[in-house]
């Protein structure tokens, strides 16, 4: 036994000692595998919020437009009582809402009959069509968008020619219903298809065996297990969609700001303090539905 | 200043409390007229290319776009006046280099890049020597750009200039430009 630990040489022995301390102190294991991306976590992630809100308490001198850091709320009164901030804040939360709603109801047949009823072939097939979109890029699908629902666009073209009269979606809010709800579907379909799939067979049958028509088996069984799925999905297309600023500016008409439009004004103007307080709001909303999330169980089965 | 003298506006960019008011509620009037506020030129170009608007503000450039793509537009100046903007050169108070910026400034006032730049741009050159320029690149752009006006005519332009509570008429009550930007908000948003 000695022979051997010495035919290893010194730096063998370095990395048997090595090892050796490591198993005798766990804690230290942990420590070293986490402290990167928990640095990174700290310094990066929360050290970006934390100055975000730090800078919301501060003015700007109306002439020079420079940050005086002086404390203040004024910014955060400013947002409370110009019931315009209100409006938009109302729209976007609304409109994320919305967006969620609609992806949720076009997710779940699609990724029902991509998990329990396609064959395996066809089920790679819809894989590769739902992904597909995201190989092209976010601006050029929006861009793309804006040009079939333009006046002389395709969806005009279609109407048309079947002897219906122009849909006006140009620059309206329906128009950004549309491309959110087209945007981020992906987004939705692959939790609800994770979480479909992973429903045991003998699940249904028992559901079955006990008399239950499809309908009931569908409301009692099934949707409770892909609720975790669906909450998952709705994080993403709700927190795509409240910090979006790119689809209101490109298909959004007049009244059609998003939080984010009125934070990149802002920034441009450059009232920075009064951007970073507008941005809190978001922040609060999301942690208000990561709350919320918690309750129904998103972050325990999926 | 043409719809409501009586509220005395004298510029557009210099409006008390009261004409500030007014100007706003006329413009969120509006805003049901209004298909969108463009954030980048290219969108009001492309609202324009798409027949989603038939009359806009839109700049010069964006206009010969248009015109070469054979889009049908024209550029008019409406009966109540127009606004104007006028680009300018400045040079850094500690530039590092203020003979180059100098150099450069030399060159970007020539006549004969004078006359290039404005007809690529659609503007009115600063340098009125130009004008025989322009006419040997476009027949007839001199005059097409007004580069041949009397001084009369910039006068009717109302150019733009950052709104400040100074009035210009020994007042200190006019909205600045923090005003115009929250009041926009509040128009658009």
């Amino acid at each position: 036994m000695a022979e051997l630990v010495e035919a290893g040489g010194p730096l063998r022995n370095a990395r048997l000692r090595l090892s050796a301390a490591l198993w005798r102190r766990p804690w230290l294991k942990l420590a070293l595998l986490l402290a990167a991306p928990v640095l990174v976590f700290v310094v990066i992630y929360l050290g970006a919020l934390v100055a975000l809100f730090l800078s919301a308490f501060w003015e700007i001198d109306a002439f020079t437009a420079q940050v005086i850091h002086n404390w203040s709320l004024q910014n955060f009164s400013r947002l409370w009582h110009d019931h315009t901030y209100w409006r938009i804040t109302g729209r976007t939360i609304g409109l994320a809402a919305a967006v969620t709603v609609t992806d949720a109801v076009l997710a779940f047949p699609l990724a029902y009959f991509m998990a329990r009823i396609a064959s395996s072939r066809s089920r790679a097939v819809l894989f590769v069509a739902v992904l597909l979109p995201l190989w092209s890029s976010y601006l050029v699908r929006i861009y793309a968008w804006r040009t079939i629902l333009a006046k002389n666009g395709a969806l005009n073209w279609v109407l048309n020619g079947l002897g219906l009269p122009d849909a006006g979606l140009a620059y309206t809010n329906t128009a950004m219903w549309i491309v959110f709800s087209y945007v981020w579907l992906p987004f939705m379909v692959l939790p609800v298809y994770a979480a479909l799939e992973r429903i045991p067979d003998n699940y249904l049958e028992a559901s079955q065996d006990l008399g239950a028509k499809g309908w009931r088996t569908l409301r009692s069984v099934i949707l409770p297990l892909v609720l975790p799925g669906l909450v998952v999905g709705s994080i993403f297309t709700f927190s795509l969609t409240l910090g979006d600023f790119i689809t209101p500016a490109l298909v959004g008409g007049a009244g059609s700001s998003f939080i984010g439009n009125i934070v990149e004004d802002q920034v441009g103007l450059p009232n920075v303090p009064f951007a970073a307080a507008f941005a809190t709001v978001p922040v609060v909303v999301m942690g208000i539905y990561l709350l919320i999330a918690r309750r129904l169980g998103a972050f325990e089965a999926v | 200043m043409h719809s409501q003298p009586d509220l005395g506006i004298k510029d557009p960019y210099e409006l008390n409390k009261k004409q500030f008011d007014a100007t706003i509620a006329l413009l969120k009037q509006q805003r049901k007229l209004v298909k969108l506020y463009w954030n980048y030129d290219t969108d009001g170009r492309a609202a324009f290319a798409n027949g989603d608007v038939s009359i806009g503000a839109i700049w010069p450039v964006d206009t010969l776009a248009l015109q070469a793509k054979g889009v049908p537009v024209k550029e008019v100046i409406p009966s109540v006046g127009a606004t104007g903007w006028a680009d300018t050169w400045m040079l850094a108070k500690k530039a590092p280099h203020p003979n180059c910026a100098y150099l450069w400034m030399k060159y970007a006032t020539q006549p004969q890049v004078q006359a290039q730049q404005a007809l690529i741009f659609g503007e009115t050159p600063v340098n009125p020597k130009a004008c025989p320029d322009m006419n040997k690149i476009e027949a007839g752009s001199c005059a097409k750009y007004h580069l041949n006006e009397p001084l009369d005519y910039y006068n009717t332009i109302k150019f733009w200039k950052t709104p400040i509570p100074d009035c210009g008429n020994g007042k200190n009550d006019c909205m600045d430009y923090n005003a115009w930007q929250t009041a926009w908000t509040q128009v658009t948003g």
